[in-house]
């Protein structure tokens, strides 16, 4: 009976650590040469980036907002990493990771070109493949926003 | 007294021997006749006094309640109406939408497809109606996860409600699965509903379902469906972001789904059985 319950009660722990959702996270890379704000039109967090850095955003779905260090604003639509890779092309853009225990991530790796073109990264790359077809709808241009 | 009684009670069952009443008219068994014409008139053919084109074995017309529905574990069920019956009374009484209803509705042979939802119809046409329950385990732990949140006994139940339920474990790898299923099930008219145990995307809102995995199963944006559902028990986090995409918002809708984020504890009431109670969505 103790065994029992020191099985349910470990399950019980394993599951409510799980949760039951997966994160959509954005590697975003700033490949200008000044300072950029990029901001989630889904859930409207914001970070810097300093030039040549990457860093992490979550994101699954809507625009990304960047702002150049001169305050010009640009809007690049339909950012939705769990779209990426479900066409027929057979690239893996999207690196998905797994736990046993917590929540699953799938993270696409993104960089902004000094003419605000925006280009999908393969899983771990910090420079874009020329070999490998960028994903559908990639690279994507920045649409300039009125102040 | 007693042989008064006796007298009138002869007289009560040979009366009914001789003449059996129906909800509507009068029928005699030893001639074999209908007393009175079909209340229904001219819709039920030329001849007033046939019941239903005289074919009582396929047909049947209780008259004045409502669709008979046979959900016989196969992929679509048989619905009857009674006279005056819409289609908009059958959407409702099985949670599908009326205004849809040429998506879902199938005529049986020599039965044609109503010109409107909310047309009266005779009481003679046969439909069939999808009975399908994509029931589709996406979740963590395999066999383990599955007996901790009553799987296995919830698909039995749904079996059990006449539903035919093809369970489905998603495998490694296999992109969009969901929407596949969605689209040959509900073009072919037999999608129903979904029992669902997997992931939702976060950040919320969630934009669709996903295996543990982490393989992308449907996006609510695009799901698929011809139609909209009548049954969804999706147990997946910030389910209830794809309510309006997945379900028909009809009045026999049974939907259960999350906002946030979902805990699973062991055997919470996750059984299919406290969702769907006897009499929803007319079974037998």
């Amino acid at each position: 009976m103790r065994w029992i319950t020191l099985a349910l009660v470990y399950a019980s722990l394993a599951f409510l650590s799980t949760g039951c959702y997966t994160m959509s996270t954005l590697r975003f890379g700033n490949g200008t040469a000044a300072d950029v704000k990029v901001k989630s039109s889904q859930t409207g967090q914001e970070i810097e980036i300093a030039p040549g850095r990457f860093k992490k955003l979550p994101h699954a779905a809507g625009d990304i907002i960047v702002t150049t260090k001169a305050g010009e604003k640009f809007k690049f639509t339909s950012i939705e990493p769990p779209r990426v890779d479900t066409d027929s092309t057979g690239t893996n853009y999207l690196d998905k990771r797994s736990s046993l225990f917590g929540p699953g991530y799938i993270t696409l790796g993104l960089k902004l070109g000094t003419n605000m073109e925006l280009f999908a990264l393969m899983p771990g790359k910090k420079s874009v493949d020329t070999k490998i077809p960028q994903p559908s709808g990639y690279p994507k241009r920045g649409e300039k926003m009125a102040d | 007294m007693k042989g008064n009684l006796k007298i009138v009670l002869i007289a009560i069952a040979a009366t009914l021997t001789l003449t059996q009443a129906q909800a509507m008219r009068w029928y005699s068994p030893s001639t074999a006749h209908w007393l009175s014409r079909d209340p229904i008139d001219e819709e039920g053919g030329e001849n007033l006094y046939l019941f239903c084109g005289n074919d009582s074995i396929d047909n049947w017309d209780l008259l004045g309640e409502k669709w008979k529905v046979d959900r016989n574990g196969g992929a679509k069920a048989s619905a009857q109406p009674e006279k005056g019956d819409t289609v908009a009374d059958l959407a409702g009484l099985v949670g599908l939408s009326y205004a849809e209803y040429e998506r879902w509705l199938t005529p049986s042979s020599g039965t044609t497809m109503p010109q409107f939802w909310g047309q009266p119809l005779t009481g003679c046409e046969h439909f069939e109606i999808p009975n399908t329950v994509v029931a589709y385990w996406a979740g963590w732990g395999g066999g383990f996860g599955r007996w901790y949140v009553t799987w296995n006994s919830s698909v039995k139940y749904l079996r059990a409600r006449g539903f035919n339920v093809d369970n489905r474990f998603h495998k490694k790898g296999d992109k969009l699965a969901l929407e596949k299923i969605f689209v040959a099930k509900s073009i072919g008219k037999e999608l129903h509903g979904l029992y669902f145990w997997g992931h939702g995307y976060a950040p919320y809102p969630s934009t669709g379902l996903v295996s543990d995995s982490n393989d992308e199963l449907l996006f609510y944006s695009s799901p698929g469906l011809y139609y909209h559902m009548a049954l969804g028990l999706v147990f997946a986090c910030d389910s209830n972001s794809g309510r309006t995409a997945l379900m028909s918002g009809g009045a026999g809708e049974i939907w259960h789904g999350y906002t946030g984020t979902l805990y699973p504890v062991p055997f919470r009431a996750y059984h299919a059985k406290h969702f769907i109670k006897p009499g929803q969505q007319q079974t037998h």
